[in-house]
């Protein structure tokens, strides 16, 4: 049951890291430093209605978001950086960073686990 | 592959500059530097010669006022030429790649879960093109020395022909 929760996937790092968990771990440290950070940067530009800013910490997120196996989680940030790249649906923009922000928080609760393994 | 030795990553984010390195460094006799802007890369470029540089697009988290991923490209180009730069980049807009590889950009990956695999290939191609390359100046250089040796040939037959020593007749007509 628990298993089916899960919202990180990591069979892309599995895979690339050739099955090397020490590996794993030192990329998920890093993602585990970052993202948070990137996050906090997003809300903040967010709220100051800097778009460019807004773009530049999703596009830099995005890559990461996927490497984590984070479901949904690619969509979202595209949609983030896409919109406020486009100056688009800027009044969804809130709420899609909001979910973002949940989804991530969730996925580095998982990825804390893992570390602990 | 061992043709190629030195090769750049430059990226601003760390995470994906070292998933980069870590693949590459299988091929042990690679040298591989990694570079957080391009300031950073052009300052090292000459001294260190890269065959390959991998290069975002954006940079971001360097600051306002930093070289982007094409002011990179085109200062790479043209204080080293032959250095083939493969552009590395979450920007997923073929616009982009189009306008980098006009340029002189080698190839252009995006930022996904393929990108590792296709970058190794991309090295294999630019091996490819420095072998045909290479090979086409040898088969130049070839029929230099034939056309030259040929044209010494024939200048001595006339030389030869015009001092008597030699007769356009053959002797068996």
């Amino acid at each position: 049951m628990e298993e089916t929760q899960k919202i990180t996937d990591l069979s892309f790092l599995t895979n690339f890291a050739a099955g090397d968990t020490a590996r794993m771990k030192k990329y998920i440290g890093m993602f585990l430093q970052i993202a948070p950070q990137q996050m906090e940067k997003i809300k903040a530009a967010l709220a100051a209605s800097d778009w460019d800013a807004v773009r530049a910490n999703a596009h830099s997120l995005k890559p990461q978001i996927t490497y984590m196996g984070i479901n949904g989680g690619d969509v979202l940030i595209k949609k983030i950086e896409d919109d406020a790249a486009a100056r688009a649906n800027l009044a969804e923009l809130p709420g899609i960073v909001s979910r973002m922000d949940d989804l991530c928080g969730k996925a580095i609760t998982e990825l804390e686990l893992f570390m602990k393994q | 592959m061992k043709e190629i030795r030195n090769i750049f990553i430059v990226d601003d984010d760390a995470m994906q500059s070292t998933m980069l390195a870590d693949h590459l460094s299988k091929y042990s006799y690679l040298n591989i530097q990694s570079y957080l802007s391009g300031e950073e890369c052009m300052k090292n470029l000459e001294t260190e010669k890269p065959q390959i540089v991998f290069l975002d697009y954006y940079f971001d988290k360097v600051g306002i006022g930093a070289m982007n991923g094409l002011d990179i490209l085109k200062a790479i180009k043209a204080k080293s030429p032959a250095t083939e730069v493969v552009m590395w980049s979450g920007q997923d807009k073929i616009e982009v790649a189009v306008n980098t590889m006009k340029y002189g950009a080698f190839d252009y990956i995006v930022k996904s879960e393929s990108a590792f695999h296709r970058s190794e290939n991309v090295i294999f191609n630019i091996i490819r093109k420095l072998k045909l390359e290479y090979s086409a100046k040898y088969y130049k250089r070839l029929t230099i020395i034939f056309g030259v040796v040929l044209a010494l040939m024939i200048i001595a037959a006339i030389v030869l022909q015009l001092m008597g020593k030699i007769s356009v007749n053959p002797g068996w007509m």
